[in-house]
């Protein structure tokens, strides 16, 4: 039955969940799984990939965290901080950050593509990352479990695993909001991985973060921090007290300062300047009349800093159409050219593409009824098919 | 079909590792919180921190007594140190706190009682005039100790205080306000004396100090990041700030109150 579908790049198919899947995926860490009618983790289908298809993705991935890396130098040499909105002193950190080459884990872009044409990027998370356990581990659990013969795009946690190794420092702080279990858990995965690569871990809360006369971030019992992991944005850290203190241990961070250049959605518009037309990329500006002069009558409206969709809103000559759940976290807004999206099942789905250090490795996708992508919108594990 | 790409044997979340460690929590409290699994959190500060923090505690502790005790009423259990503790029912001052406890006896209302007292009837009251003839024989005492450079006293020469005690523990300036006043709204029910008079006249250098202490504090706020968040976890919690250790609080406040993953 298969071979009928082995022209067709992208499927959603039907399958059968696991019957112990409850157990399955909170053996593993995914506990926030929203068991039900609408479950965030959904097995009751799964999406599955041409091999060419699956490769587009990789390969576009991969391109297009080359041309963000030469963003990143670009903004630099031409002193493009007011086009990101940030600020001068900031820039002096992000610049020093980028010249020592801070060490970079992973990040992961969010592409649409329908199976026609190319890809198209909506953007990068370069900074904060979620979803890593479901694309790391539970899809592949699944995998194993339901379709033992068949591939799936993701070496995630080997490559994470061989990450950590490159660093030569023996013990990794991890901290995020530690109330939040999806953030914790996120860095619990990325502890084990840690773990694996011979690294002794400390997992930790953002504010129980020290800092000593010595001028050293410390953990709760005065170890001096020579890694830390933080799932924590960076456009959030800038606002703390301990910002100001950052200076000198700049490069102890990871994420490193340079990522928040892409992890801003203002690089989008930067991107479109620098590789106009580009196949990879949508039309991006600063302003709405730029899209209108463009003759571009369907876009979409983006805060630069935002998550899971906040802010967000489908325009069509220039009105609102849909909008996204959540609050904005900033005023300033980019506008990028609408573009469709797979749908099948009565949703809309995001791909997500792993990159760790300079490399893609991993595919996830994300499926919700509306066209924007928010906190709720199912993952649905992947095969290569 | 060539194959795309592939865990390894050995990439298997490990038993009883991290992960599962983390995962039993969250199953286990049944809800957002971990509580069961936190480290134990303990913000500290260095010793200048609690220094200031001290300081700020007690500056804030006089400008909030300072409305009530220009109107003439007094908190019961106030203690302004060299005077004594306020027991409100007796509207007067004494060297223990209202239910304080010693060799199975409980002191209140000027006496030694052999059951724990009930609860004043008054929370707040005005003092006497022999309350308040006692309390201005102090401040004149704490004047003439302050003019012969010894600074008046900033420690209470009352015994350990209740629980309950509404405790004020600032110096001799700050001892020396709250005293000017409390008299300066009771100036009806006595008769002003010299000491009284005096401090009419001193008391805005007083506030000149206080309004000193409070810029060097605002000064080491703003020198100081995680000061500020030091100080309101320290009001939350009630527990104290402490030297010796890291200055904590200086990250995460963006996230408070969040319930959602901060990742995208």
């Amino acid at each position: 039955m298969n071979s009928n579908f082995s022209f067709v790049p992208i499927r959603l198919e039907a399958s059968k969940p696991r019957p112990n899947w409850i157990q399955r995926v909170e053996e593993s860490g995914l506990v926030w799984h929203g068991a039900g009618a609408d479950s965030y983790w959904n097995e009751n289908e799964h999406l599955v990939f041409s091999l060419d298809a699956a490769e587009t993705l990789e390969a576009a991935a991969n391109e297009l965290h080359g041309m963000c890396l030469d963003a990143c130098e670009q903004i630099i040499c031409r002193d493009w901080w007011h086009k990101l909105a940030i600020a001068e002193d900031l820039a002096a950190i992000i610049q020093a950050s980028w010249t020592a080459q801070d060490f970079s884990l992973y990040g992961r872009f969010d592409l649409a593509w329908d199976g026609i044409g190319t890809p198209k990027l909506l953007e990068y998370n370069a900074d904060t990352p979620t979803s890593l356990l479901e694309a790391a581990v539970i899809q592949w659990d699944w995998l194993k479990d339901c379709y033992p013969s068949s591939d799936q795009l993701n070496s995630l946690h080997e490559a994470l695993v061989e990450r950590w190794k490159t660093l030569p420092d023996p013990l990794i702080h991890l901290a995020c909001a530690w109330d939040l279990p999806e953030d914790r858990q996120t860095i619990a995965y990325l502890a084990e991985t840690a773990e694996q690569a011979g690294k002794a871990v400390n997992l930790m809360d953002m504010a129980e973060i020290g800092y000593s006369e010595e001028g050293r971030f410390t953990d709760a019992i005065e170890r001096p921090i020579d890694r830390l992991f933080k799932l924590y944005p960076w456009e959030w850290l800038v606002k703390e007290p301990f910002f100001a203190e950052i200076g000198a241990e700049r490069s102890r961070f990871i994420e490193p300062a340079w990522k928040m250049m892409l992890s801003n959605k203002a690089l989008l518009p930067i991107l479109w300047e620098l590789y106009p037309n580009h196949p990879l990329l949508l039309p991006a500006t600063r302003t709405r009349e730029e899209m209108s002069r463009l003759g571009i009558s369907q876009w979409v409206e983006k805060p630069i800093y935002g998550r899971e969709g906040g802010g967000i809103s489908l325009c069509e000559f220039g009105k609102a159409i849909a909008q996204g759940t959540g609050q904005a976290e900033s005023s300033e807004m980019i506008y990028q050219k609408r573009t469709p999206l797979f749908q099948a099942g009565g949703r809309h789905f995001v791909w997500g593409l792993w990159m760790v250090d300079d490399t893609c490795c991993a595919l996830s996708a994300r499926g919700d009824q509306s066209p924007i992508t928010g906190n709720m919108s199912r993952f649905h594990p992947h095969r290569i098919g | 079909m060539p194959l795309m790409k592939k865990h390894g044997d050995l990439t298997r979340i490990r038993n009883g590792g991290i992960l599962h460690w983390s995962t039993l929590c969250l199953l286990a409290s049944g809800t957002v919180g971990l509580t069961s699994c936190d480290s134990d959190k303990t913000y500290t500060a260095t010793a200048k921190d609690q220094q200031m923090a001290e300081l700020e505690k007690n500056l804030d502790e006089i400008d909030r007594r300072r409305a009530q005790l220009t109107q003439g009423y007094v908190d019961h259990n106030l203690e302004i140190p060299g005077v004594g503790f306020y027991h409100a029912d007796a509207q007067d001052f004494f060297p223990y706190a209202y239910g304080h406890e010693k060799d199975g006896k409980w002191f209140a209302n000027g006496e030694w009682v052999d059951a724990q007292p009930k609860a004043p009837r008054m929370s707040v009251s005005r003092p006497s005039e022999a309350a308040l003839k006692k309390v201005e024989g102090i401040l004149a005492k704490e004047q003439e100790q302050e003019l012969a450079g010894g600074g008046g006293s900033s420690s209470s020469p009352t015994p350990a205080t209740h629980h309950t005690t509404h405790h004020y523990g600032g110096s001799g300036v700050g001892s020396m306000l709250l005293m000017y006043w409390m008299l300066s709204g009771n100036r009806n029910n006595f008769t002003p004396g010299a000491g009284y008079q005096q401090a009419q006249m001193r008391q805005q250098g007083w506030q000149q100090s206080l309004n000193n202490d409070r810029n060097t504090v605002k000064s080491h706020a703003a020198a100081n990041p995680g000061y500020q968040r030091l100080v309101q976890q320290s009001k939350q919690s009630g527990a104290p700030v402490t030297a010796g250790k890291s200055v904590r609080g200086g990250f995460g406040g963006t996230s408070s109150g969040s319930s959602s993953s901060f990742g995208s």
